[in-house]
């Protein structure tokens, strides 16, 4: 009886014994998993396959994550370069067609593409490829992307039943400022040409208006050689402010391009909104681009002042921008400011004293 | 190769001395298996006779790079892999997404041993694997997930974040 207590308690030991060997042996399988885990363990070659892999979203987030990520993305990096469609409602939708490009010989690019679509709550890429093309096809099939894109919106749309009332085209191309506004100019017609006016009219809220901007894309920046020459160019609204258009523009919020209107026309506008729009208005945003437009702000200052709107049922803010030489959209909320500098990309929520906002205008 | 040469079997030898036997057909992926035995003088042989050893990849890894030889060793062969093909990422068979759930480790070491072993196909969708991991991650966790040290500066990672603003929506 004896004995077998005794040959237990040795099998009880050895049993502990081997227990704890096999933890310490797991820990030293997770501590080589772990060495495995780290892209360092890979040959360049390999990562370089995995980068080529991925979107161009992917590969901007990969490359903010370490110096050794950012020297694989660097290359293509400083040529990327997208055009987005930014459809705003009561469900916000953007179609992005977006790509990038690297210089795999003198006379070739190698191009991605991918179309993506976003809605509020969800976000999906619905194509990507790579082709390698010469120069000169990369606006030929940068037009097809684009009529792609449309059609795919317009599908979206009729299967969502999505309600749009808002429509901004946005786009930014940065490899140099001819090659650029030609892309855009070409790009703007297609765009124009290829919106289906059936499918415009058949939209819930009719589509009134559609508003096309071009802006440089913060990481492409560093390509251009004078920067604030190609802004201004860029910036200038591809579709030219009416004011009669405006009149029929039925929107929760909306940005106006100041472009070169007067400050009588700025005057007009916000009135006539005020005074003859519904109560949906929202927001106003004016875009107002450089330190010229001085005399504007001073002159619309002086036209509000005397004007007393007090059966306005809203506050409307015009804000201009201290960033001399530089542009911003600024934009009034009801909760919030919004302050945009497409240089810092994404529209980002700032309070009033960091911008260094000038003029307040207030009518209540 | 002849018709009994593709019937035949090669024997392969894992890092840890393990061996498998691989018919000639399905081990064909193998670009370095093939222009091993094509050197050799090996692949009209009747018996390759030793084992080929296959230094740096496991007996754990290998049995899967040749489950996945096997199951793919009839597919057509693909282009070669120019900048023209197009490479999307949303094109893994459900089987090869089947194949490739397993942890990270054996993840890594399969793109290791299908580079190591020069199969293309397997190459292809493992590094897919890994991009489309990546998708959808904030920079954060990037690192997290593959252990990445930040090295930049905080002036350096500031900077970095602005100009790759545009994909932080």
């Amino acid at each position: 009886m004896a004995v077998t207590r005794k040959r237990k308690a040795q099998v009880e030991k050895y049993w502990k014994l081997l227990y704890v060997a096999s933890r310490f042996l797991g820990k030293i399988r997770r501590r080589i998993f772990c060495r495995m885990e780290n892209f360092d363990y890979f040959p360049n070659e390999i990562i370089q396959m995995i980068v080529d892999r991925m979107t161009m979203k992917a590969r901007c987030r990969f490359a903010t994550s370490s110096r050794m990520c950012r020297s694989f993305v660097k290359s293509c990096q400083n040529h990327m370069y997208g055009i987005s469609f930014d459809c705003r409602s009561r469900g916000r939708i953007e179609i992005s067609v977006g790509h990038s490009y690297q210089q795999s010989s003198l006379n070739n690019f190698s191009v991605d593409y991918s179309i993506t679509f976003f809605t509020q709550n969800q976000k999906k890429i619905m194509k990507g490829s790579r082709r390698t093309m010469q120069p000169e096809k990369i606006l030929e099939t940068d037009c097809e992307i684009v009529i792609d894109a449309i059609h795919l919106f317009e599908k979206i749309v009729n299967e969502n039943r999505l309600s749009i009332r808002y429509l901004q085209v946005q786009g930014a191309y940065l490899i140099n400022r001819e090659f650029a506004l030609g892309k855009l100019k070409k790009l703007e017609k297609i765009f124009m040409d290829t919106l289906n006016p059936n499918f415009v009219n058949a939209l819930y809220y009719p589509l009134k208006e559609v508003q096309c901007y071009r802006y440089p894309i913060s990481h492409a920046t560093p390509c251009i050689e004078n920067l604030s020459r190609v802004q201004n160019m860029l910036l200038a609204p591809l579709i030219t402010f009416n004011y009669e258009e405006l009149k029929l523009l039925s929107a929760t919020e909306f940005e106006v391009s100041i472009g070169n209107m007067s400050a009588q026309d700025m005057f007009n506008f916000i009135k006539y909104q005020l005074e003859n729009h519904d109560e949906n208005i929202r927001s106003m945003t004016f875009i107002n681009d450089e330190n010229n437009k001085k005399q504007f702000n001073n002159d619309l200052l002086e036209l509000l002042n005397v004007q007393v709107f007090t059966e306005m049922p809203r506050q409307v803010k015009v804000y201009k921008s201290n960033l001399k030489g530089k542009f911003a959209r600024i934009g009034i909320l009801p909760d919030s400011i919004y302050y945009s500098y497409p240089f810092d990309g994404n529209h980002v929520k700032y309070k009033l004293e960091e911008v260094g906002i000038g003029h307040v205008i207030s009518i209540i | 190769m002849t018709d009994a040469a593709q019937e035949r079997s090669i024997k392969l030898l894992s890092s840890d001395n393990e061996t498998f036997q691989v018919p000639r057909n399905v081990i064909r992926l193998s670009n370095t298996i093939n222009t091993l035995l094509q050197d050799l003088g090996l692949d009209d042989e009747e018996d390759a006779g030793d084992a080929i050893p296959v230094q740096n990849v496991t007996s754990t890894i290998l049995k899967k790079v040749i489950a996945w030889c096997q199951h793919h060793h009839e597919d057509p062969v693909a282009a070669d892999d120019s900048d023209s093909r197009e490479k999307r990422t949303d094109d893994i068979s459900s089987w090869d997404v089947e194949f490739l759930k397993v942890d990270q480790g054996t993840l890594f070491e399969l793109i290791l041993a299908a580079n190591y072993l020069d199969i293309k196909g397997l190459l292809d969708v493992s590094c897919k694997t890994v991009a489309n991991m990546i998708k959808g991650k904030s920079p954060e966790e990037i690192r997290r997930t593959f252990n990445i040290k930040n090295d930049f500066t905080p002036e350096e990672e500031e900077q970095i974040r602005k100009e790759n603003a545009w994909c932080e929506d």
